[in-house]
């Protein structure tokens, strides 16, 4: 685990110096902070997005994490497709699914774990997905909640679901996805009316009540600790102007291009096809996000039951972990290898879309956090222990990245609560008996 | 004077801060005492007064701003500490959070005293019965009419903007919870009418000084009626409430607070151990090893109504069977629970120095250290500070495990200590933490290190000892453990070191220790019932422009006068 | 570090400790025990010997080579097999043609004898782990040598029918076979612990009589911080159930303990099968200062019971591991190698042997009518 940093520097000195030395000269600031501080709002930020990229069978242990807790140096052989983001991506090593005692659903279990915080008793998910939790905060304007799509050709390989029986199915054409979101019914985010949310103009207005505390609170107080207030109420004045930014017509989305019209592709568990409809969906899903369609994206690249197979070939990428003998030179089952190998590598081609899409120094990598989800840990053994789990983007400079987190057996929930947390859920606790967290995980929180 | 003193006693209520600072200062310009303190909830504190004024239906969830440690405590630094603009965000959103729950169709029946004529509409009546009574409980006083208003007006244009009763009851709410004044706690003073040139805490501000002290929490009805009614100004009212409150369960919740605090326990949040040296440690038994120590600190303090100083020997404890298998015991719990145990006089634990989480809390990932739970001994148990390191150290001798010359942390701080500049402060902790090395970082008792026996002998304060349980019984006899506890105590409840003015009280606390054969209660009491832990000087700046408000009125408050 | 009390004694942890410390204290008696931390086929390989002519079909290429000789067309079987597996919710058109790939209406798992043995690779190699159960050592037909004791004439017919499936190929220690490993270890999670507790009343400072217990706990394992191995140290309770209790005569030489040959039975799972019982057992265990115990328990068991535990599963075990089930059941009813029925002279068991992987625990007496619970058999299935 890497040396915690607790509070982020800006924090440190508030805090450490307590109003008093740093605080006490600050005037009523009437430029505003942006909700991270780490710029002045005199513009607005774009939208945060989220995404989930799910992959199934894990990755082999001892080849993809990295050599050292904290920042990431170099990445180890199985992430190595992921290069080009080593500074904008977190991987979280040494984090499980605890079963306490409920049968072991393999290929199941785990990723319920990992995304919903919870191992059901039975082959049934009982609780929803951490996407469809944020999208319920940060998906509520757009005109999607959220995009799911199934690149191996099966609508219910979707892990995104409101509830045990209420699975969001993917899409698993992508020429119907780019009639869905680009056909007729597509409009231009940017020559949209605005009509401002009634719910902001009552909490806007409501703030003001806070603001009058302001006068006989102060009287009480001595001055360094009325120094100390003066910042919480420029704290104050930063979440008033935040919620008077909601009421304005939203910042244009400049990068917003319509992509070129996609034709049917043939479907199935090849891996080159379902490669290349996963390029398809990634182009899509960047567009989609860059022109607010929507602000939640899902990805299942395969089943978690990975039943991709190499063309001719009559094996799965799933009997191969089974049967496949580790080769003694290797130390790993080389054709597992050889899968995680092409699926990283469409990992990193996701990215890249998000990432080619430039708003002015930033891209849309950088306002978004993509989360990734697999369903074991070793898959020789199905095991659900050190399951690989990493997230890419800072989601507007909420996260930070570039770490490794290297946990010890705790539960790969934690991953989830920290993302929820940042994106703004309000959720202090979150899974189900031992997968049950309120540890966030501070390391990577900016 | 005697005017105003007899104004103050006869309407027994409380006084404006302007009023009396003006009076008193013009008539005796010595200082009045310590400034007022003004200390931002703990995320604990916060949970709890939800949880008590709504129920524990209400969940709160959320992201809370880091706690930070001043003095040795979080309490201290909690009266440093502001909100930053992420942080009012994650408490805006943990208000509404929690509004919403209180006035959702499933809660409101059983947390709202009243029905709306419409519930479409707004309600003036209702809204302001509701926010009355709750925004007693959470800003721990009556609100002003003029705060009182201002917040049922929010209700009913919130109600009218979105058509609903009851979610403008919750922005109204919401807009409580992320106040200053339920998120701060304040001192108000008013002149001590029983000690001239002197000022107190009002009413109010001593049962919330009171609440969070022994409850960590925020007044109960029947304390904030007790302020009310005058009755905390009277030597018989406070001791009535202080006996009340140490009585009740609750002050269980108030001591472990005061020791999670003072044994550094949120650190667990970051402490991290090597699996792979350490396979028996693990998240669960992280968390039990704080809850194992504080079991048998109420155990014993509460409980048995123990001497505080066998905490540092007593052998009665309760392990869970994880827990058991890190101190290589058998422990049958077949629920997987928490079962009493009481290790044998054979066994090397005794006291809280030799549990785990004292001993992997002081350790680094990898290897045990003598230094760090030395320092520990001194720093957290004894009160006492120790030097920083100085810069540039080169710490590679002491960090090499596999050192062939050096087997041991003995010889491996032996041959760091070599060096003249780190020896000094060295030589005041190595040789207090070297008395727990037969305990691993993980933990677990060990016998040896690199294949060389574990010498367990060491000295603190002149004590010599060969063991941990030698060590256990130096740390208890040794008078700073006691005077710490009770420095730590009376800070805790501050939010501020005594000051300098003050020593005798402090001197009277550690002498009441004492006779009161060191039990933990009878010291919160004594803290609680005596005039300083209320004492506090006027705010030097403030509304002392306003004499025309010399009346006090019954039914008002310290703002209201103000006004 | 151990301890195990008889009887008579109070639940109560201080009862327990107590007693459980001065016992050993008061006589030279010593006892130890262990929590099973895995238990899997005893299959060895060195990747080479062991299988000279190669491994079994994989699943497809059998069912492809079956149903060809089932009777269906070329195109009939690529139409089936086109998505094959089709995991995940996709249509799987070829099950109920494999499944029926016998007389075309029974399912071949639970009757195989309705198609003809396809045939199954055996092992012909000259190293097996396990023991010379018969007693003839070199003059046993078995011509296995055990490659840790070098015994001859080792009796390990499990080993040789299994031995050349993929899934179940044995890799060089401390390998474990594949799939074998993976069952254990998504079992271990679920099942209740398994129990040895070794007691010598002349203590293990020299060599001696044992006494070796077998025994179900109430609760599962606890694993450790890495996940892969069971948390040292943890107290076990004894499940009183006897069908999972052996009391068993052994000695114990060095740090080895090994037992008379007897009767054995622990109840499993169905997920892998649902019992072990063994006539004629062996063990051998040896017991590591670092708190650790490896060693080979094997006899003969019900070649059926084996066949079962594979069977239940049907297709799923068959596709997902390459067992082909029917050529599985030809081949343990071949290699049965003790018991025969009186009345057809077949042979109703065969010789197998399992390794041990086990860590220092605390055993604590039974808790009287309280057992372990049952784990629903279908919840947790093989994929």
């Amino acid at each position: 685990m890497i040396p915690m940093n607790r509070f982020s520097r800006r924090r440190m000195l508030r805090g450490m110096f307590g109003g008093a030395a740093v605080t006490v000269g600050l005037p009523f600031l009437d430029c505003f902070l942006n909700t991270n501080g780490t710029a002045l709002a005199d513009g607005q930020a774009l939208p945060t997005n989220f995404g989930t990229w799910f992959w199934g069978l894990g990755l082999n242990p001892g080849r993809w994490e990295p050599a050292k807790p904290g920042k990431i140096e170099a990445l180890n052989v199985e992430l190595q497709p992921l290069a080009a983001y080593k500074d904008k991506m977190n991987v979280f090593s040494g984090m499980k699914a605890f079963l306490d005692g409920k049968p072991n659903g393999v290929h199941f279990s785990g990723v319920q774990g990992m995304l919903t915080g919870t191992v059901p008793r039975g082959m049934t998910a009982d609780k929803p997905s951490v996407d469809t939790l944020i999208a319920d905060v940060i998906g509520t304007r757009t005109r999607f909640r959220s995009i799911e799509v199934c690149c191996a050709g099966n609508p219910s390989h979707s892990q995104s679901r409101r509830s045990g029986a209420v699975v969001n199915p993917g899409e698993v054409s992508p020429a119907a996805l780019y009639t869905r979101i680009f056909g007729p019914e597509f409009t231009d985010p940017n020559a949209a009316t605005f009509t401002p949310d009634p719910a902001v103009i009552v909490r806007k207005s409501a703030l003001s009540a806070v603001t009058e505390d302001r006068a006989d609170f102060m009287k009480t107080l001595g001055a360094a600790d009325k120094a100390r207030l003066d910042e919480y109420f420029t704290s104050l004045r930063g979440l008033e102007q935040q919620l008077a930014l909601q009421l304005e017509k939203p910042a244009p989305l400049a990068a917003c291009t319509v992509p070129g019209k996609v034709d049917e592709t043939p479907i199935g568990t090849e891996i080159e096809m379902v490669k290349a409809n996963h390029k398809l969906f990634a182009g899509l899903l960047a567009h989609a996000l860059a022109c607010g369609q929507t602000n939640v994206v899902n990805v299942a690249f395969s089943d978690a039951t990975s039943s991709l197979r190499r063309a001719g070939g009559t094996q799965t990428h799933h009997e191969y972990s089974h049967e496949e003998p580790v080769d003694a030179q290797l130390g790993y089952q080389p054709t597992l290898a050889w899968f995680f190998n092409e699926i990283m590598g469409s990992l990193a081609f996701f990215l890249a879309q998000l990432d080619g899409i430039k708003e002015g120094d930033k891209t849309l990598l950088d306002r978004t956090i993509v989360m990734t989800a697999t369903d074991l840990g070793y898959a020789k053994l199905h095991g659900l222990e050190n399951m690989p789990m990493l997230t890419f983007g800072s989601g507007n400079g909420k996260l930070k990245t570039g770490l490794h987190i290297a946990a010890q057996g705790e539960p790969t929930s934690r991953v989830g609560l920290t993302l929820q947390q940042v994106l703004g859920v309000p959720v202090s606790n979150w899974g189900t008996d031992s997968m049950q967290t309120s540890k966030t995980i501070t390391e990577i929180v900016a | 004077m005697s005017h105003v003193k007899k104004t103050l006693a006869t309407a027994a209520v409380m006084l404006t801060v302007a009023y009396g600072g003006v009076a008193l200062l013009a008539e005796d310009s010595k200082p009045t005492g310590p400034d007022a303190v003004t200390r931002r909830l703990s995320q604990q504190q916060y949970r709890q007064v939800i949880t008590d004024v709504f129920g524990p239906t209400i969940k709160v969830g959320g992201r809370f701003e880091p706690d930070i440690r001043r003095d040795g405590l979080l309490a201290m630094g909690s009266s440093q500490v502001s909100v930053t603009a992420s942080g009012l965000e994650e408490y805006d959103k943990i208000a509404r959070n929690v509004a919403s729950q209180v006035v959702s169709e499933a809660n409101r029946d059983t947390l709202i005293p009243c029905k709306p004529a419409n519930a479409k509409q707004a309600d003036d009546a209702c809204a302001s019965q509701f926010l009355a009574e709750t925004g007693r409980m959470l800003y721990r006083r009556p609100l002003s009419k003029e705060e009182l208003a201002s917040r049922v007006k929010v209700a009913n244009d919130a109600a009218v903007g979105l058509k609903d009763f009851y979610s403008g009851l919750g922005i109204s709410l919401s807009t409580m919870l992320v106040s200053p004044k339920f998120l701060f706690r304040g001192e108000v003073a008013e002149a001590d009418p029983d000690h001239a040139g002197q000022y107190r805490m009002d009413a109010y501000s001593k049962a919330s000084q009171l609440s969070f002290f022994l409850w960590d929490s925020a007044p109960d009805p029947q304390l904030l009626a007790a302020a009310e009614k005058g009755e905390l100004n009277t030597d018989a009212g406070l001791k009535k409430q202080v006996d009340r409150m140490v009585a009740s369960p609750r002050i269980e919740g108030g001591v472990r607070a005061f020791f999670t605090d003072m044994l550094g326990f949120d650190e667990f949040e970051t402490l991290a151990k090597d699996s792979m040296i350490f396979p028996k440690f693990n998240t669960s038994v992280a968390k039990d090893a704080q809850e194992q120590t504080l079991r048998t600190i109420t155990n014993l303090l509460i409980t048995e109504k123990g001497d505080y100083r066998d905490i540092f020997t007593t052998r009665k404890t309760a392990l869970t069977p994880m827990l058991a298998s890190v101190y290589g015991v058998p422990l049958v719990a077949p629920d997987g629970g928490w079962k009493p145990y009481e290790f044998p006089e054979t066994d090397p634990r005794a006291g809280i120095i030799s549990q785990v989480a004292f001993v992997a809390l002081h350790s680094h990932p990898g290897r045990s250290s003598p230094t760090l739970r030395g320092k520990a001994v001194r720093e957290v148990l004894l009160c006492q500070k120790v030097p920083t390191p100085p810069a540039n150290v080169n710490f590679t001798l002491v960090q090499d495990t596999k050192n062939p010359q050096y087997k041991t942390a003995r010889a491996r701080l032996a041959a760091h200590a070599t060096d003249a500049t780190c020896a000094g402060c060295h030589k005041i902790m190595d040789p207090i933490g070297l008395g727990l090395e037969e305990f691993d970082s993980g933990g677990s008792l060990r016998s040896s290190e690199n294949g060389v026996e574990i010498d367990n002998s060491g000295v603190l304060d002149g004590v010599k000892f060969t063991d941990a349980a030698g060590l256990a019984k130096a740390v208890h006899d040794n008078p700073a453990a006691p005077a710490c506890v009770v420095s730590r105590a009376m800070a805790y409840g501050l939010g501020r070191l005594p000051a300098k003015t003050e020593t005798g009280w402090q001197t009277a606390m550690q002498d009441g220790f004492k006779q009161a054969n060191y039990r933990f209660p009878d010291l919160m009491r004594a803290i609680a019932t005596s005039p300083e832990f209320y004492r506090v000087a006027p705010p030097t700046m403030g509304a002392l422009d306003n004499p025309a408000s010399k009346l006090a009125q019954k039914t008002g408050n310290t703002q209201e006068i103000q006004q | 570090m151990s301890l195990k009390s008889k009887a008579g004694l109070a639940a109560s942890l201080a009862a327990i400790a107590l007693c459980g410390l001065g016992a050993s204290a008061a006589s030279a008696a010593e006892t130890r025990s262990f929590v099973i931390s895995y238990f899997y086929d005893a299959n060895w390989s060195d990747g080479k010997t062991d299988c000279p002519t190669g491994l079994n079909l994989s699943a497809i290429d059998f069912y492809r080579r079956d149903l060809a000789k089932a009777g269906h067309s070329h195109d009939e079987i690529e139409a089936a097999l086109k998505d094959f597996p089709g995991e995940g919710g996709l249509k799987q058109p070829w099950v109920p043609l494999v499944a029926h790939r016998g007389n075309g209406k029974d399912n071949v798992y639970a009757h195989p004898e309705t198609m003809a043995d396809p045939g199954m690779i055996e092992v012909t190699g000259h190293y097996s782990y396990g023991f010379n159960l018969d007693g003839k050592g070199a003059a046993s037909p078995s011509k296995f040598e055990d490659p840790d004791t070098h015994e001859k004439g080792v009796n390990n017919n499990l080993y040789k029918v299994e031995g050349c499936i993929r899934s179940y190929r044995g890799l060089p220690p401390p390998g474990r076979p594949s799939l074998p490993e993976n069952l254990w270890d998504v079992l271990r999670d679920v099942i209740p612990a398994w129990l040895i507790t070794v007691t010598a009343p002349n203590g293990f400072d020299k060599d001696g009589p044992v006494t070796v217990t077998w025994d179900r706990a109430l609760g599962r394992i606890t694993r450790d911080a890495s996940g892969a191995v069971a948390q040292q140290d943890m107290t076990y309770q004894v499940d009183p159930d006897p069908r999972s209790h052996n009391e068993l005569k052994g000695s114990v030489k060095g740090n080895v303990v090994s037992i008379e040959p007897a009767d054995f039975r622990m109840v499993l799972d169905p997920y892998l099968q649902p019992e072990i019982k063994f006539q004629q057992t062996h063990m051998r265990l040896t017991m590591n200062a670092d708190g650790t115990a490896r060693g080979v328990i094997g006899g003969y068991q019900p070649w059926s019971t084996v066949y079962y535990g594979f069977a239940d599963q049907g297709h799923i075990k068959e596709y997902a591991a390459s067992i082909n089930l029917p050529a599985l059941y030809y081949a343990l009813k071949r290699n049965a190698d003790y018991d025969p029925d009186p009345k057809t002279g077949e042979n109703r068991q065969i010789s197998s042997a399992y390794i041990i992987e086990a860590v220092r625990a605390f055993v604590a007496p039974t808790v009287p009518n309280k057992t372990a619970f049952a784990v629903a058999p279908n919840a947790a299935k093989v994929q």
